[in-house]
């Protein structure tokens, strides 16, 4: 195995939270190298440039790796969890497939056992990320409009996506029940933004964006990181983070695409490989200083997976909604049933989160699927009927930590490399249950009073594990936290987690903004730490 | 048991028209259409599979050779029997009929790759937020509410 020069900093994965700091460790004129499996995608290949665009999704653009089996994908057992895990493994990780819904943490997120008497506060606020919020929607171009009752002021946002037929009739069904809603957060450039073209409501955000209005960060943070200085291996699967004979990190393993091992040397390690990703990797260098894996003294390394299990609705309107037409994850979204109402049956809670409808492909297989279009003299008519007609709503359940909600390492399942594949164990609380029963009900009653002819509503959803929470914990106390409020391992003082494994709890938002934001303070914290010393 | 070749086609052909029929308006797609796609996907195999059970069922009878109320019988049967079988040949039938350039015309939907062209849509009524906005704050400050609780 060849040694390669030391860097200064290394960053593991070049996703959302990767991206982010790299840049802004790159800004700081800090010397950066980041390390990816995966590669460079291509928009120009992205499913929407071609008419089957809905088929690639049921193949290599599946949300699920052990479905898409690219070269750059791991697998993972999730067979003991209701909820498959959904990733991406490239330069702009999970982004490249994200949908682009971008709504912060509330303030209340950041205190739940102050406000609610369960799990744990953070040792980090809103406040103090207000500023990182706001850098980060000025590097991802995010659209929506001020003025939300359901937030603190959120200024400098470009106009929202449009909410189309469909967000304005169930705007309506919202406003006749008298609760709150509103346009979507979105990480979707609407007007031309720092190079990136605008939205052109092509739909298929979820397969990667060819035209490049969403802020996917390939196209968002890459570019100016690497014009400040960062360089980005791609084809670079690192199998361990390595010890030095002070117990700080010396760097790590890796594999290069052509399957040599190398050892790159840091002088500061960086993880952002996601919540699924870094408990795998800490768990897989596990060393006689540390036999149950990197920086896991307290034993929480790969527990308190957090998943946001999701609930869909729908609704069926007699009325042309054009649903199938725009952004697919993004429209309007309320936060209605958000905060604590111990009324409900269940304390926290969760995001109704308006989807567009699906395509013409989807609506005929779900149909078909679910017994409401059938084989025969009635098929052509039951598509017409429901085609662009049909509303869909995503529950978000904020679901809260629990130690046997865990990432392990599997016994015999490995990647193309023989490094260990991660093992999802994981079961919904009665909690979430509780909240996920509440929001389909609801979610029902707004298609209902907006008109819908028809409701259906299930949960929680198999192929919607894209949220990954709460695997590498932040908080004061080394003995019930991975890192502290910095990100820095308590164990390992110069190795970082940056993602939202550090997450304590996982609000009921999609946690894409938050972990951003998180990931630049952090960042900052590394930049003072250094001209500190 | 395995269909001679030009029995499997005429069988698929009326299988097709039983199950994917064309309606007012919209045209549907032919057998040869069908196993170019599977074969094109890779997926002959549930189209294979399905021709066989056919055949197996209707031993006397080639399938296409029956009536259109005896036919129906059958599929009924075949449908509750080989649910996975019957579901993988009927979900490989949708694809190819939807991702049909005069079929998906006919239900509105364009027909062309969403890039470069895009879609337009409408902004839609952004005065339907007032009342929204009216209503007031619906978050929970904790520095709000810290300040309160200190407050005698
Ligand atoms: C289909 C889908 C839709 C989503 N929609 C939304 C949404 O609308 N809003 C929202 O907020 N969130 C959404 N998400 C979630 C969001 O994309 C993720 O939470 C976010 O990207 C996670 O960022 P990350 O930096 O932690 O990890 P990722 O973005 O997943 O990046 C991790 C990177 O690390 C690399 N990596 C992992 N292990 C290694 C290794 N050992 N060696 C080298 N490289 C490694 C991976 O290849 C990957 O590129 C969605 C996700 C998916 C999959
Ligand atoms: S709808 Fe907009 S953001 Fe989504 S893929 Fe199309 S152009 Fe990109």
């Amino acid at each position: 195995m060849a040694g390669l020069p030391p860097v200064d900093i290394l960053i593991v994965g070049a996703g959302a939270t990767g991206a982010a700091v790299a840049w802004r460790l790159g800004q700081a004129g800090l010397d950066v190298l980041c390390l990816e499996q995966g590669e460079h995608m291509d928009p120009a290949h992205y499913p929407s440039t071609r008419p089957d665009w809905e088929l690639a999704r049921l193949q290599d653009f599946h949300v699920s790796p052990n479905v898409r089996r690219r070269e750059a994908d791991y697998p993972i057992n999730d067979s003991d969890s209701p909820i498959a895990i959904a990733n991406f493994n490239a330069v702009g990780g999970s982004t490249i497939l994200f949908s682009g819904h971008f709504p912060r943490f509330h303030p209340s997120d950041f205190r739940v056992r102050s406000l609610d008497g369960v799990a744990d506060d953070w040792p980090i606020d809103y406040q103090q990320l207000a500023p990182y919020f706001a850098l980060n929607d000025r590097m991802m171009g995010v659209s929506g409009l001020g003025g939300d009752p359901a937030y603190p002021p959120i200024d400098g946002l470009l106009p929202p996506v449009p909410m189309g037929r469909l967000g304005a009739c169930l705007g309506r069904g919202f406003n006749r029940l008298g609760w709150h809603w509103w346009p979507a957060y979105a990480a979707i450039a609407t007007r031309p933004h720092h190079g990136r073209p605008p939205c052109i409501n092509l739909g298929p955000c979820n397969t990667g964006c060819a035209q490049g209005a969403k802020a996917s960060t390939d196209v968002s943070y890459w570019p100016a990181a690497r014009q400040s200085g960062v360089r980005l291996q791609t084809g670079a699967r690192v199998s361990r983070v390595t010890l030095d004979a002070q117990g700080k990190a010396s760097g790590v393993l890796y594999f290069d695409a052509t399957g040599n091992e190398w050892q790159q040397l840091a002088r500061l390690v960086v993880l952002a490989c996601n919540g699924v990703g870094t408990p795998r990797l800490l768990l897989n260098s596990a060393c006689p200083a540390f036999p149950d894996g990197l920086a896991n003294r307290s034993g929480l390394v790969g527990r308190n997976l957090m998943l946001h299990p999701l609930g869909y609705v729908e609704g069926l309107f007699d009325e042309a909604l054009d649903s199938q037409l725009g952004p697919q994850g993004c429209s309007i979204y309320s936060h209605q049933f958000y905060e604590t109402d111990s009324a409900r049956g269940f304390l926290r809670g969760y995001t109704m989160q308006v989807l567009r409808g699906p395509g013409l492909l989807e609506t005929a297989t779900s149909g078909f699927l679910r017994r409401e279009i059938p084989p025969g003299p009635g098929f052509a008519a039951a598509l017409r009927e429901r085609f662009g007609h049909l509303a869909a709503m995503g529950i978000i359940v904020e679901d809260l930590p629990d130690p046997d909600n865990r990432v392990t390492l599997d016994g015999e399942l490995t990647d193309s490399h023989g490094i260990p594949a991660p093992k999802i164990h994981y079961t919904l609380g009665d909690n979430s249950r509780r909240m996920l029963a509440h929001g389909l009900e609801r979610g029902k009653e707004v298609m209902r009073a907006a008109g819908a002819r028809r409701t259906a509503a299930f949960g929680p959803v198999r192929h919607t594990g894209w949220h990954l929470m709460g695997t590498a914990r932040m908080g004061n106390d080394p003995a019930r936290a991975v890192v502290d409020a910095r990100g820095r391992c308590h164990d390992v003082d110069n190795l970082y987690i940056v993602d939202s494994s550090v997450f304590v709890t996982s609000g009921g938002v999609n946690p894409a903004s938050t972990m951003q934001a998180i990931a630049l303070n952090i960042a900052d914290g590394i930049v003072a730490r250094r001209n500190a010393a | 048991m395995t269909n001679p070749p030009e029995t499997g086609d005429r069988t698929l052909a009326v299988l097709l028209d039983d199950l994917l029929p064309p309606a007012v308006g919209v045209p549907t797609i032919d057998a040869p259409r069908l196993a170019e796609f599977a074969a094109r996907h890779s997926r002959s195999a549930p189209l294979a599979r399905l021709l066989d059970i056919v055949a197996a069922a209707s031993p006397g009878t080639p399938f296409a050779d029956l009536d259109a109320a005896a036919r129906a019988a059958l599929l009924s049967r075949i449908r509750r029997q080989h649910l996975a079988a019957f579901a993988d040949f009927f979900l490989l039938a949708i694809q190819c009929y939807c991702l049909d350039p005069a079929v998906r015309q006919a239900f509105g939907d364009d027909p062309a790759a969403p890039f470069p062209n895009g879609r337009s849509l409408p902004d839609g009524d952004l005065e339907l937020l007032e009342a929204v906005y009216e209503r007031g704050p619906l978050f929970r400050d904790p520095h709000a509410l810290t300040d309160k609780e200190q407050t005698p």
